[in-house]
């Protein structure tokens, strides 16, 4: 069975998607298709609405027309089959939390008001800081973090909601090399098991590195599908315009 | 004077029925503002509740007019609650319309319900005073509160919308902590914002209004601030901080009420007050966590790692250390004798700081954006500030044929 060209085998669909901030248009009807069991990226300059389609799509901000679709479904039949990595940026690290307590989030969903915290909890939410190499630093108090650190334990949380499909913003934005390496690790490994992981994306000389997919953006859909078919000059140059130049840096790395 | 035998029997409830009365009453008060403005405070809007306690007051005034009107008493306590109950909502609806649909902050919209609805609420008052109807005497008391004549009954209210809101505050806890930290996570995961903002506020305004009658609708509004904003100093986690911060409350309650009973002329509500800001001084200078005091030792601690370190790093290369300073440390640690040469102990541990500073060489070189962090972060053991992965790689680094060796 191809799954590639069955929309039974999208993991995410969004169709029509348009979006504006006020009056300034974000997302202009935009198509996009995520298959199961594929790594997928949105690429596409500054502005573009790269966070602000996922954003739309998971009901964080209002769409003016279009819909989203989880496995086929509405997202609150799916609700529980997607988890959601937000920009680190966008929360305050000083709040009182430690990084176990964090990662416990990811389990209020499924644990309701009523149910306590026990033994078996914290060993699961442990093995997700496991994952991403976080367990020893499981009572640190949040905001001692570095920022590769953070996002990890971000995607700990976001290991912790058992979810099929993993949407991540910017999830390599101000962080180091080594935790660049250990989430794309995590995400192959995630996705090689059936998983799904579509990323808000920004560096484009890892784009055919990391991922199966990829989405362009510029307000509008500029290409979608398999990198190899759908990560070409021709469209980069649609999207980026002259700065393309710019965007893919070759430096040699000599020290 | 205190009359020190009356405030002991206050503590310990034998200064009298009424006066054991009050004290339970504002200890639920105390403990219910703490819990519900622990979240007000991490959604950061405890501000929005100093409007609502202002807003009631219009609300009091026209709850009067209302029942003297019918005929009753003026002074029915639930109906004057619910009269504030229903203003504190028009005046917390006021602030959101015109937060969302004017370009107006919040804090000018906070301000300019708030001084409108007081005016309102003063004129009121002054008119009910001047008509004499409906046994108006001690109307005014809802401005500062008053416990002197607290019936049973009314401790029987406080008591039971105490209850109410830590009963709501534990089945929404986790709610309220993920809407509080991570508003677009918490949406992800199906949660309502509006609809758990309005819980906060509705449990923001069950407190104010339960509190109206003890310490009043001006002072209220700090049960709600101080108490997590001195248990903030003592956690770092939310939890803690919800159970410290109502303990704070409550024992503010306590003790307020107590030294008001035992000094003549203390008001109970605005002495409350007192104590919970006298418990938030001492939580500023002395809590462990993020208090002053233990700031001041953490920077001579500090200072005392910088010394360690430089002084192990000399040992290693054979120099002379001329610091006073840092001999006193080295040697109170016993890595030099009295003459100055190096123990064994010391040698080991230089051996080991310079093991540990090279490992940071490598970290910086791959993370410059971390350079003020680390500058912290690498006196202390490595182990306790990197996990154990990112220690491996780094050894990895170190002791590969191109590995760089760290500047001396």
């Amino acid at each position: 069975m191809n799954i590639h060209n069955t929309d039974a085998g999208a993991a995410l669909k969004v169709r029509g998607l348009s979006v504006a901030y006020g009056d300034k248009p974000a997302l202009s009807s935009v198509d996009a298709v995520f298959q199961q069991g594929r790594m997928s990226s949105i690429v596409g300059p500054n502005g573009a609405g790269k966070s602000t389609m996922l954003k739309a799509a998971m009901g964080i901000i209002p769409a003016i027309s279009g819909d989203a679709q989880f496995f086929g479904r509405p997202l609150d039949e799916a609700r529980s089959r997607v988890a959601y990595v937000p920009q680190r940026a966008s929360v305050d690290w000083d709040f009182p939390a430690t990084v176990i307590d964090v990662v416990m989030m990811g389990l209020y969903r499924s644990l309701g008001p009523f149910r306590l915290i026990g033994r078996t909890q914290r060993e699961f939410a442990l093995g997700c800081l496991e994952e991403v190499d976080m367990a020893s630093l499981a009572n640190r108090q949040i905001g001692q973090l570095s920022g590769g650190q953070q996002q990890r334990v971000f995607i700990a949380r976001a290991l912790a909601q058992r979810a099929d499909l993993l949407l991540l913003d910017e999830p390599f934005a101000g962080v180091d090399a080594a935790t660049e390496k250990t989430i794309i690790t995590l995400l192959k490994k995630l996705v090689a098991e059936g998983g799904t992981a579509v990323a808000v994306h920004h560096d484009l000389s890892t784009v055919t590195a990391y991922f199966d997919d990829v989405l362009i953006l510029n307000v509008r859909r500029i290409a979608n599908g398999p990198v190899e078919k759908a990560f070409t000059d021709a469209n980069l140059a649609e999207a980026y315009g002259g700065r393309l130049a710019q965007a893919v840096p070759v430096l040699q790395e000599t020290v | 004077m205190i009359d020190v035998s009356a405030f002991v029997n206050a503590l310990t409830f034998n200064a009298g029925y009424n006066t054991a009365i009050v004290a339970i009453g504002a200890v639920l008060l105390g403990w219910a503002g703490g819990t519900v403005g622990t979240f007000l405070l991490l959604r950061q809007r405890s501000l929005v509740s100093d409007a609502l306690s202002h807003a009631t007051l219009p609300g009091v005034g026209i709850a009067f007019l209302v029942m003297a009107w019918f005929g009753g008493s003026g002074r029915f306590l639930p109906g004057l609650l619910i009269g504030a109950a229903i203003s504190a909502m028009i005046g917390l609806a006021s602030v959101e319309w015109l937060t969302r649909r004017t370009r107006l902050k919040s804090d000018a919209a906070i301000g300019a319900v708030l001084s409108s609805f007081f005016g309102l609420g003063v004129v009121l008052l002054t008119v009910i005073q001047s008509l004499g109807i409906g046994r108006q005497a001690g109307i005014g008391s809802f401005l500062l509160g008053s416990t002197s004549g607290m019936l049973r009954n009314e401790a029987i209210t406080l008591a039971v919308l105490a209850l109410g809101v830590a009963l709501l505050v534990f089945v929404f806890r986790r709610q309220l902590t993920l809407v509080c930290f991570d508003e677009t996570f918490a949406r992800t995961s199906g949660i309502d914002i509006r609809r758990t903002d309005l819980m906060l506020m509705f449990l923001v305004m069950a407190v104010t209004v339960t509190g109206l009658r003890v310490v009043g609708l001006i002072l209220v509004v700090a049960l709600l601030i101080i108490p997590p904003v001195a248990a903030r100093f003592w956690t770092d986690k939310t939890s803690t901080m919800v159970l410290v911060s109502g303990l704070i409350g409550a024992v503010s309650g306590f003790i307020g009420t107590a030294l008001s009973a035992s000094v003549p002329n203390f008001p109970a509500g605005p002495v409350i007050v007192l104590v919970a800001a006298c418990l938030f001084v001492l939580s500023l200078l002395f809590a462990p966590a993020r208090g002053v005091f233990y700031g001041l030792y953490r920077a001579r601690a500090f200072s005392r790692k910088v010394h360690r370190r430089q002084g192990l790093l000399a040992i290693l290369r054979g120099e002379a250390i001329y610091d006073g300073d840092t001999i006193k440390v080295l040697k109170a640690e016993r890595f030099i004798r009295a003459d100055g040469t190096p123990t064994r102990v010391g040698l080991e541990a230089a051996e080991n700081a310079a093991r540990e500073e090279a490992l940071w060489t490598i970290y910086l070189r791959d993370n410059p954006d971390a350079a003020y962090r680390a500058a912290r972060m690498r006196l202390d053991p490595i182990a306790e500030r990197l996990t154990t992965g990112e220690i491996a790689e780094l050894e990895k680094q170190f002791s590969a044929p191109a590995g760089v060796l760290p500047a001396q």
